[in-house]
């Protein structure tokens, strides 16, 4: 193909020369705009002062003047010898340059669905992590966020695609595949990355836009660009913030006083009483023991002693300029982020500095360097993953005895929140979010370099190099009268147990990207676009960890083997894991375009990875798709005025992911572990914990997208549509194996799972087109469903989530993660009760939980009664954003919504127990009682103990429809231009953002875009209580020199 | 500089494009073996059965003592008003049992995964150099000592179960007949019969190996008690009378065949091994104790969970010893919650080496038992004199070991009654009530009087005895097992 390329040559026939000086609105010289003629591969550039000059060849050629985040121009020559022109930045729409995959396009000629969110308005929200940016901008994205500081948003493209834990994109920034980064808490990848260095965003959702990130790309690619260097001279830019976190009110839990709990236990015993006659010596004795406490009052609020308002501060400052041959942009950041939990906190420090230089006419090089350090202090505040995960600060603040107090007789925080109402109790909230050191400091450094050289005309070769090294050190200590992890009724004298560990992780990822691009045009109608490439990739890491427990002095609290008590070997223990993952990458991609009319781009990729066997290593993800501009041909001109742009497209194409297989899942594992004890000495042990499976291959994402972008009245207003349908074939999942094999599963290519949506975005630009008072919006809407097409498992389902009982289920034919339970259909009734034909279950009296007899055998039972009772997925995700001109005032306003998704109550476990061991929820004070009628009644009564337990195993009452709106944010700025500032500043602003304002809900559980770590593609949307989310109120100015 | 910029990057693509992409993509795991490259060496095999080993000392640090000692009439469990979270532990000792309880589950799953380790060891066993071929199959008769008894339990437990013999190395294998269809009782007696018996050959005889190991002794009790459970009683007598001649003897003061001091004593057949100072600690008294017992009985180690008070002796047990047995004052003690006096499990209790951590071994095997079987056989086949061997276990223990005219004459009940009081705790309850076919009978009496004596008993806790238990919901739900009768 070279070859071919290489015996092209361009005959330009000089005929006249053009010069001109190219402004922006501000009558500011713009350097670097891209001068071309038309239907040629001639251009040029502006220079330092924005002058330009051209040698055209015809009176008709068109020069066109673009630059990135302006609006490009087209200009007839004439007989015109000097064209000056003003350009003016890109309100989003048909005009903007969007970057793609190892390029970029003018939107009007991309083909693909690409969405794209603009630097503006990104820096001056009050967010740590870019991610969090993308809330409400673009179609076919969902998020998830809670309120830890630094933390990311689960972010999630077209739907689950796959059943393993990992569905999230591929992140890129500037050339640097990071990977599908989907670590929620404490997301040290992308958070290192300062959101106000960041250019452009643009979501690749399609497969013949991603198509050509290939064994990565199936759940989307996510591409981020950072500011460089422009040409001009030195501007010195300074911003600062400052915010204010406080947490939303909805954000309490509806929890009972101290006095209530006591009431609902006294009630509790009497009820019983009422129902089965009499009661136990124990039960009378609590009984009296509770009545003799007296009136409790409210107690101790204890969600509201663990939380806090929060400062949070962010300064910037940057230099960006350049000569014509040598340009660049650095720029610094320090965050400063307190969480509205006590002790956790986020603090970045990052520098980004490139630099671009022409070494002559045909070679460039340039560099990128971005060292950061983050350090997040706080931890075990949200509910992780295991079956009864209450231990943690947000669930334990939800069921602690409000009668217990904050500080004990001595004045001084108590260790264990022992109150009078209930016998369970554990660490207090407070003392486990103080007491407790939890630190992670994390260094990171990206740093990539390029050279390129313009081989001929049209043909650039560019090579590319990058290193991301990242060094996490985690420390934690727990003092010795710290309560043990995980205890009901935990240590209290705590001897010797004073507890200290290291986690060290280092991990170097280089790549190496080499490609060949050729642009050239062909008469004046052909357009063709190539790109070749081979890219390598390695990612080593190298992990130590060591734990200390029963320190003899624990005013040294990291950990050392000199510090422990060496009669129990078990009290040092340490130890080291290291491995590699490599990808090597064959790359191509043709575009072609004829009359500006019809375009037409293939694709491939050709990837080899190392997790995969020998025999399945290498996978090719082809696309090919192609796009009309209708509004171009002849016929079209008398639309023209109304319906300005009018483009069909679609395409085919696939796309794969690897990142559900750890590195050597496909080799199997032997579990050095169980060991034992044979002649009074050691006996290492072994087994087989994982089997191998040397046929694991990638999952493969076919997709077929179709677009339809229109542009209205002059592009004023862009209306986009895709229609996509996402096959995931193969997707990696545990094949669940009959326990008699002594495995429970084995990771397999295991069935595939569809994805059908519509995604619609619609632009208007200035809506009333006034000048002074401007309004642009934006809004998008989504529809994703998702069905299970296939699944090896032999019984054609997959069940987990554990609250008790596996509360999942994923089906052939249905959708992915649905809840099961027990469908709740009343309480039983007296009359219910005596007829001998009402399936029962034993121990069922007036008033306990009645449900569907779910197989129809005349009993209730257990978890063979479960029937479906919820679906997690969302039918319709929405976004808005309108932003408002008067002036020198600017406002934006950012809504993110959904309807339809329903949220799993995880809190029922605990605050829906009604034995009265937990502090419980405000619902059970419309519980039924002897007298009521339980037909007007909900919530069970409390005598029966299966009742008992069958509400707090999975029922429908534990499932909530989570339609909301969020009004992410709101940010309004005022710009002073001219004089005011002319002689100090070239630019300043001030301005104030609310970062979630508000929220339109009828979900009265919290923040109902609930966000577990713990949750995984199978299991959504489970509110177990994780931290709050927070309003964000900063105040900020930016000030250029 | 052009042109050298172009071919340096063109040459360094081909370079790398040509240098072997295969050797790049080539990585392998630093910090753990793989199924690829384990099972190669002697020392392998030998870790690959330290881990069959090891799974047996999980299953009887839990699930095995639920089912063969918490669900009979020796032991319940002791109500906690303030904490209901132990519903499924419960409903093992209460019969209401539904096929969902995890505890189903956790059996099952644990004795076949001691199953399929023992597979994967015998199939490599053949495949490794051993520098002592007698050494070989002293390892195959272990590894077949230990899967036959896992089969044994599943067998008497669960009924019909799936026979596995191979190593499931890949989807396709396990989800076969061999792993998801249940064979019948017969045929997997049958087999394991044949495997005990190959056992019985190849294994040493106590003091050749080293301690831990399974022997041939071992090996004869495993077998004679599966003869036992098939009503052979002839087989099983000529198994117990070969153990006779193996050295084996009782220790002189009950309290001492536990201790740790006095680990693989001459009176231990079988002993789960344990090593607080290897790391390797047990930790079973802790839920032996009350639950409302604070820090007294477990001192800094506590407090007690408020899910201990597992295996508390029920007053029919207590009531079972004489006063003066020595059995009776180191098996049961009694704690004074200042309401009530709640009997514990003290058997184990031999004190903390550091936190909740002892060093005590427990019994699967020992030679009272034997005894006591050999006692039965005897009854059973009028071999020999059931009335000398019941003597010299418990001349050990009380002060006058004589039986009375009573138990003279209802030997069979005598002997029963024997073997709770000297093996209280130590699983075989449930067993021995499945083996002499009385389980309903004498559960269906516990039922009553356990309902006589607490108010906490649900009405509808032993109204039905099941003497097979259910296969576990997932399971049959996942890869339609067969379930069992009034388990559906």
């Amino acid at each position: 193909m070279l070859l071919m390329l290489l015996g092209f040559s361009v005959n330009a026939l000089a005929q006249s020369i053009v010069t001109g000086k190219v402004t922006d609105e501000n009558n500011e010289p713009i350097a670097s705009v891209t001068i071309a003629i038309v239907g040629t591969s001639q251009g040029t550039l502006t220079d330092f002062d924005g002058n330009y000059s051209i040698e055209t060849t015809s009176p008709s050629d068109i020069l066109r003047f673009s630059y990135l985040g302006y609006k490009s121009q087209d200009i007839v020559v004439g007989d015109k010898n000097v064209i000056n022109v003003t350009l003016s930045q890109t309100a989003e729409g048909l005009d903007e340059v969007v970057v793609i995959g190892y390029g970029s396009r003018d939107r009007k000629d991309l083909i693909g669905a690409v969405s794209t969110v603009k630097a503006e308005g990104i820096e001056e929200q009050p967010i740590t992590t870019f991610e969090q940016a993308l809330s409400g901008q673009v179609s076919g994205v969902q998020l998830r966020q809670n309120g830890a500081p630094g933390s990311g948003p689960e972010v999630l493209i077209r739907g689950i695609g796959s059943t393993g834990g990992n569905n999230a994109p591929l992140y890129v920034v500037d050339g640097i595949p990071l990977g599908n980064v989907n670590s929620q808490r404490d997301n040290f990848i992308l958070s290192s990355i300062d959101p106000g260095s960041i250019a452009s965003i643009s979501v690749l959702k399609d497969a013949s836009a991603k198509a050509i990130y290939g064994s990565r790309a199936s759940n989307g690619v996510i591409i981020i660009t950072t500011k460089r260097g422009k040409i001009g001279k030195p501007t010195i830019t300074f911003g600062t913030s400052l915010g204010y976190q406080d947490i939303p009110d909805f954000e309490q839990p509806d929890v009972l006083t101290a006095e209530q709990l006591r009431r609902f236990r006294i009630d509790s015993f009497e009820d019983r009483r009422a129902s089965v006659g009499v009661l136990g010596p124990g039960e009378i004795a609590e009984l009296d023991r509770l009545i003799a406490l007296g009136d409790l009052g409210a107690g101790t609020n204890w969600f509201d002693e663990i939380t806090r308002s929060a400062p949070m501060n962010e300064y910037n400052i940057g230099v960006n300029g350049g000569s014509e041959k040598v340009r660049y942009n650095v720029s610094a950041n320090y965050t400063d982020q307190d969480g509205t939990l006590l002790n956790t906190s986020f603090k970045r420090y990052s520098v980004r500095a490139n630099m671009d230089v022409d070494v002559t006419d045909n070679i460039r090089f340039g560099i990128n360097l971005a060292p950061s350090q983050l350090q997040a202090t706080g931890g075990r505040t949200d509910a992780g993953g295991d079956n009864f995960n209450i231990f943690e600060a947000v669930p334990l603040s939800r069921w602690t005895d409000p009668s217990a107090p904050l500080l004990g007789a001595d004045g001084q925080l108590t260790n264990v929140a022992v109150g009078d109402v209930i016998p369970f109790y554990n660490v207090n909230p407070v003392y486990l979010l103080t007491a407790r050191e939890d630190n992670r400091r994390t260094n990171q450094l990206l740093a990539g370099t390029y050279v390129e050289v313009d081989i001929i005309e049209g043909l650039t070769a560019r090579t590319f190099g990058s290193v991301q090294y990242t060094d996490r050190r985690n420390t934690f200590f727990e003092p010795s009268d710290f309560p043990f992890n995980g205890a009901l009724q935990p240590n209290v004298l705590g001897t010797r147990q004073a507890r200290a560990g290291i986690g060290e992780n280092a991990s170097l990822n280089y790549t190496w990207q080499n490609t060949l691009t050729y642009t050239t045009t062909i008469g004046e109608n052909h357009r063709i676009d190539a790109l070749a490439g081979f890219n390598i990739e390695k990612n080593r890491f190298e992990s130590t960890s060591i734990t200390a427990v029963n320190l003899i002095d624990e005013s040294i609290t990291i950990p050392s083997f000199g510090n422990t008590d060496p009669e129990n070997i078990t009290n040092f223990t340490g130890g080291g894991n290291a491995g590699a993952n490599s990808l090597v990458s064959l790359i191509g991609r043709v575009d072609y375009a004829y009359k500006n009319k019809y375009y037409v781009t293939g694709t491939i990729r050709r990837d080899g990875s190392s997790r995969f066997g020998a025999d399945t290593r290498y996978g090719n993800f082809p696309s090919i798709a192609g796009a009309w501009r209708v509004s171009n041909e002849p016929f079209w001109d008398s639309l023209k005025n109304t319906v300005s742009e009018f483009k069909v497209e679609g395409g085919y194409g696939i796309s794969g992911s690897n990142a559900n297989i750890g590195n050597f899942q496909a080799q199997g594992q032997i579990n050095a572990g169980p060991d034992y004890v044979f002649g009074g000495g050691l006996a290492p042990g072994s087994a087989v914990s994982a089997l191998p499976n040397s046929s694991l291959t990638w999952e493969e994402a076919k997709e077929i997208n179709f677009g339809v972008d229109v542009g209205l009245f002059n592009n004023k207003v862009f209306v986009g549509v895709d229609y996509y349908d996402i096959e995931t074939e193969g997707f990696l999942a545990g094949l669940p194996l009959p326990s008699t094999s002594g495995f429970g599963s084995i990771l397999t290519n295991l069935g595939s799972i569809e994805n059908k949506g519509v995604e619609v975005e619609l632009r208007i630009n200035n809506v009333l087109g006034g000048d002074e008072f401007t309004w642009d919006a934006n809004f998008n809407f989504t529809t994703n469903r998702s069905k299970v097409l296939e699944l090896a498992a032999e019984s054609g389902f997959i069940r987990t989530g554990a609250i008790a009982r596996n509360f999942t289920e994923t089906r052939v034919g249905e959708e992915v993660g649905l809840y099961r339970g027990f469908n709740v259909t009343g309480l039983f009734t007296q009359a219910e009760i005596d007829d001998p034909n009402v399936p029962k279950y034993p121990g069922a009296v007036e008033g306990s939980l009645k449900f569907e007899d779910g197989n129809g055998d005349g009993v209730l039972g257990d978890e063979e009664d479960f029937v479906i009772i919820g679906n997690p997925n969302p039918d319709l995700i929405y976004g808005m954003v309108h932003t408002f001109k008067y002036k020198n005032f600017d406002l934006r306003a950012v809504f993110a919504g959904a309807i339809g998704g329903q949220n799993f109550n995880g809190t029922n476990q605990f605050n829906g127990n009604q034995d009265g061991v937990f502090n419980v929820d405000t619902r059970q004070l419309q519980r039924w009682r002897p007298g009521d009628d339980p037909n007007a009644r909900v919530i069970p009564g409390t005598a029966s103990a299966r009742s008992r337990q069958n509400f707090r195993l999975p029922n429908s009452l534990s499932v909530d429809d989570a339609d909301y709106l969020w009004v992410r944010n709101i940010t309004l700025g005022y710009s002073f231009k001219g004089d005011i500032v002319g002689n100090f500043f070239k630019n300043a602003r001030v301005y104030t953002s609310v970062q979630n304002p508000f929220l339109f809900t009828n979900y009265d559980l919290g923040n109902p875009e609930v966000n577990r770590s713990a949750d995984t593609a199978l299991v959504r949307n489970v509110n177990y209580g994780a931290f709050p989310i927070s309003r964000i109120v900063t105040l900020g100015f930016n000030v250029t020199f | 500089m052009k042109n050298i910029a172009v071919r340096l990057i063109i040459l360094s693509t081909l370079l790398v494009a040509f240098s072997g992409c295969e050797d790049f993509l080539e990585e392998n795991p630093e910090t753990f073996r793989t199924p690829q490259n384990f099972f190669q060496t002697e020392a392998q095999i030998n870790e690959a059965i330290a881990g069959i080993y090891n799974t047996n000392r999980g299953l009887n640090n839990g699930p095995h003592w639920r089912f063969g000692e918490n669900r009979s009439d020796n032991t319940s469990f002791q109500f906690n008003p303030a904490d209901r979270g132990g519903i499924d532990n419960e409903a093992i000792d209460l019969f209401t049992m539904l096929s969902a309880n995890p505890n189903l589950a956790d059996y099952w799953n644990t004795s076949f995964s001691g199953i399929s380790r023992a597979n994967f060891a015998l199939e490599n066993i053949d495949n490794v150099p051993f520098a002592n071929e007698d050494l070989r199959e002293i390892r195959r008769g272990e590894i077949l000592f230990l899967r036959s008894w896992f089969y044994f339990n599943l067998v008497q437990l669960y009924g019909d179960v799936p026979y596995i013999t191979s190593a499931g190395d890949s989807p396709e294998e396990i989800l076969s007949e061999e792993f998801l269809d249940r064979v019948p009782v017969a045929t997997v007696y049958e087999n394991i019969l044949a495997d005990a018996q190959t056992a019985i050959d190849l294994l040493p005889t106590p003091g050749n190996t080293e301690s831990g190991r399974a022997t041939r002794g071992a090996a004869l009790m495993l077998k004679a008690k599966m003869h036992m459970a098939l009503q052979e009683f002839t087989q099983a007598q000529t198994l117990l009378e070969q153990m006779q001649t193996l050295g084996y003897s009782l220790q002189s003061n009950y309290a001492d065949i536990f201790a740790p001091n006095n680990k693989n004593n001459s009176e231990m057949v079988f002993e789960i091994q344990y090593s607080f100072a290897l790391g390797q600690a047990s930790n079973f008294v802790s839920r032996f104790v009350p639950f409302n017992s604070g820090t007294d009985i477990l001192g800094t180690s506590g407090p007690a969970g408020s899910r201990a008070g597992q295996n508390q002796p029920t007053q029919n047990m207590i009531s079972l010893y004489d006063q003066d047995d020595a059995r009776f004052a180191h098996n049961i003690s009694f704690y004074n919650t200042g309401a009530t006096i709640e009997p514990w499990m003290s058997k184990f209790n031999y004190g903390f080496a550091d936190d909740g951590l002892q060093d005590v071994n427990f019994p699967m095997f020992r030679y009272a038992d034997a005894l006591l079987m050999l006692a039965e056989c005897y009854q059973e086949t009028g071999g020999g004199d059931p009335v000398a061997l019941l003597l010299q276990v418990r001349s050990r223990s009380m002060p006058d070991p004589a039986l009375s005219p009573a138990e003279i004459a209802d030997l069979d009940q005598t002997i029963a009654d024997e073997r709770r009081r000297e093996l209280l705790a130590e699983n075989h309850r449930w067993f021995d009530l499945l083996r002499t076919g009385k389980a309903v009978e004498v559960m269906t009496a516990h039922g009553q009087e356990q309902k006589a004596e607490k108010p906490t008993i649900p009405s509808d806790a032993y109204t039905n005895i099941r003497t097979l238990l259910g296969l576990p919901f997932g399971q049959v739900q996942e890869f339609g097992f067969v379930q069992n009768p009034g388990w559906e």
